[in-house]
């Protein structure tokens, strides 16, 4: 029988004295016997072979038996196949108007208080032609706009964003009473979250949170040294003046009055702020209970922009970080670090996306003017305008787009195994890199592959030494989380 | 699987859909001048077949019962009445052994 052995279909990751198979196709993870890494073998070398021919090379270390049930095996994993498949049609297959809208970010103010140097958001340009705060009817609207889309789903989430989103607090407190409302009245649970510099948290912000369970998201890059460098106030005379002393006594006061939820720290790392551990060491004696890496979005050029080499550095910081998570986890103890935590959960479940992320589908962006945009990072950018809340989606592009983005219709992913767990990558940051965001993110793609690895090694061993704990301590943020975390 | 052990939720998913393929389950026995294949129930959302333009028994057992519908069995009655002689049983579990004929050429 004549079979062709699929490269982007199977790919092995050594794990001690066995090789890890992981099914491109499924993401699903076997440890391969002697005779299943004998064939992969093979068929890595001689992409068009027969089952006689390996049969013949693999005659006498083991039985002719064992050698057809795992081609079986292989065959419906599509590791091999008996005919090469046709080239696929590009073709939309996604139907937005009917994919229920699970979370609406909303813009409530176009300004920021900080200057960033690495703002997605270039001062001046910022969001357009964006009124600075947000008003009560266009914020009524686009709630209105969240329930109508909503469909079946049960829960749904009001995200506020910015600028600094507590420069309009007064809308906040608004619309989140009239989301309550809205929720009793569609029999659908609201969720609040917030990301915030961190500067304008005043007691009575807190209490807020509190009362309403937000999920808080706090953009801070480490120690006062490394946070200073790209994040600052620009002082009258146009000095910059470093925000870490402000944040950091407003996170005192957050830690000791939150407790409805643990408080999430987001760093962006930039050139020269690369010392992941160092961060985490720092943000978590804070009190942060979870934090997240971003490589900073940069245009070629950009001095803040992360070089191949600081991509490298930033690599083996995460492994680094990532053995300390590990020898925790060994005595059950779970460490914040949310860039390991969401590859476990992938790895765990075996995740196999169509898309990178849910912007333009179950997630839309809405500005202070009440247009639409993909997500957060969007506004004022017209090509990813798709519409108003006031006068609908416009459907016809924002399809067009979306399945444009499908990875499917993107060539180069067709190659690599890793393509169900990453989808291509950040819309965004394809946007600022090549100025199409339905391109994958290229640059990315080696550091990807490794951490996927890394990952996969990773949950191999707390399988292995731990069994149970990715399941009690990791899963959550799917409807499922452990109470100990929430 | 045997030779590939599932390692993660995905695999275990991917093994039990595997597994779950059912078997082709021969009928319990000859019907009319056929011996009778369950093609696959078909039924009416309610399970049974009142209303259906073509039910199963409609289908076969109706059709062939009387030899005016060309069955895709072998005429057991007339010209192959020994086809069926490896498969005995109520449950036809040994279906496989059914033999294959050829139309007969004088």
């Amino acid at each position: 029988m004549d079979l062709h052995f699929r490269p982007e279909n199977a790919h092995a990751v050594a794990f001690g004295e066995r090789q890890i198979l992981v099914a491109a196709k499924s993401m699903a993870l076997f440890v391969m016997d002697p005779v299943a890494e004998a064939l992969l073998a093979y068929g890595q070398q001689h992409p068009h072979l027969t089952s006689e021919g390996i049969s013949q090379e693999l005659h006498g270390r083991f039985s002719p038996e064992a050698i057809g049930e795992t081609l079986q095996e292989l065959v419906r994993l599509h590791v091999f196949v008996t005919e090469q498949p046709a080239p696929k049609p590009i073709r939309p297959v996604v139907d937005i108007e009917h994919f229920p809208l699970g979370s609406l970010v909303l813009n409530v103010a176009n300004k920021c208080n900080l200057h960033c140097s690495y703002c997605y958001e270039p001062e001046g340009a910022k969001y357009g032609s964006s009124p600075v705060q947000m008003d009560w009817d266009t914020a009524r609207q686009s709630i209105d706009f969240l329930f109508q889309k909503a469909g079946n789903n049960r829960e749904v989430n009001v995200i506020f964003f910015g600028g600094e989103a507590l420069l309009n607090f007064k809308l906040m407190r608004e619309v989140v009473e009239y989301a309550e409302e809205q929720g009793r009245e569609h029999d659908k649970k609201v969720d609040f979250s917030l990301t915030t510099n961190g500067t304008l948290l005043t007691d009575e912000v807190i209490d807020f949170f509190q009362a309403h369970r937000f999920g808080l998201t706090v953009s801070m890059d480490g120690p006062q040294e490394l946070h200073d460098k790209r994040r600052f106030f620009l002082t009258a005379r146009g000095e910059k003046k470093g925000s870490y002393e402000q944040i950091v006594l407003r996170i005192k006061r957050l830690m000791a009055r939150y407790t409805a939820r643990p408080v999430v720290a987001r760093v962006t790392v930039t050139k020269g702020t690369v010392e992941v551990m160092r961060i985490y060491e720092h943000l978590t004696s804070l009190g942060f209970f979870e934090v997240g890496f971003s490589p900073v979005t940069a245009k070629n050029g950009e001095e803040y922009g992360l070089e191949p080499a600081d991509l490298r550095q930033v690599l083996a910081g995460f492994k680094e970080l990532g053995a300390l998570y590990v020898e925790r986890a060994l005595q059950n103890q779970y460490t914040g670090f949310s860039n390991l935590s969401t590859m476990l959960t992938d790895v765990h479940l075996g995740t196999n996306k169509l898309f990178p992320c849910g912007a333009g589908l179950g997630l839309l962006d809405v500005d202070g003017n009440g247009d639409v945009y993909l997500c957060h990072r969007f506004p004022g950018t017209e090509e990813h305008q798709y519409g108003n809340v006031k006068e609908g989606l416009a459907y016809d592009r924002l399809n067009e787009f979306i399945n444009s983005a499908h990875v499917e219709n993107k060539p180069v992913c067709q190659t690599c195994w890793i393509r169900g767990l990453c989808g291509g990558g950040c819309y965004h940051e394809a946007y600022t890199q090549f100025g199409d965001g339905a391109l994958p993110n290229l640059h990315y793609c080696d550091f990807l592959r490794e951490w996927t690895e890394y990952g996969i090694r990773v949950y191999m061993e707390l399988q292995e030494k731990n069994p149970g704990f990715v399941e009690t301590y990791v899963l959550r943020g799917r409807g499922d989380a452990p109470k100990e975390l929430t | 699987m045997k030779h590939l052990k599932a390692a993660n939720q995905k695999a275990e998913m991917v093994e039990q859909a595997q597994a779950a393929t059912e078997d082709v389950v021969g009928m319990a026995q000859p019907m009319g001048c056929t011996t009778i294949f369950n093609p696959g129930w078909e039924a009416n959302p309610w399970g049974g077949v009142n209303g259906m333009c073509a039910p199963m028994e409609a289908d076969l057992l109706g059709c062939a019962n009387v030899c005016w519908w060309p069955a895709q069995v072998p005429d057991s009655l007339q010209n192959y009445p020994e086809w069926a002689r490896a498969c005995t049983g109520v449950n036809a579990e040994d279906w496989r052994n059914l033999e294959v004929v050829f139309p007969k050429i004088d």
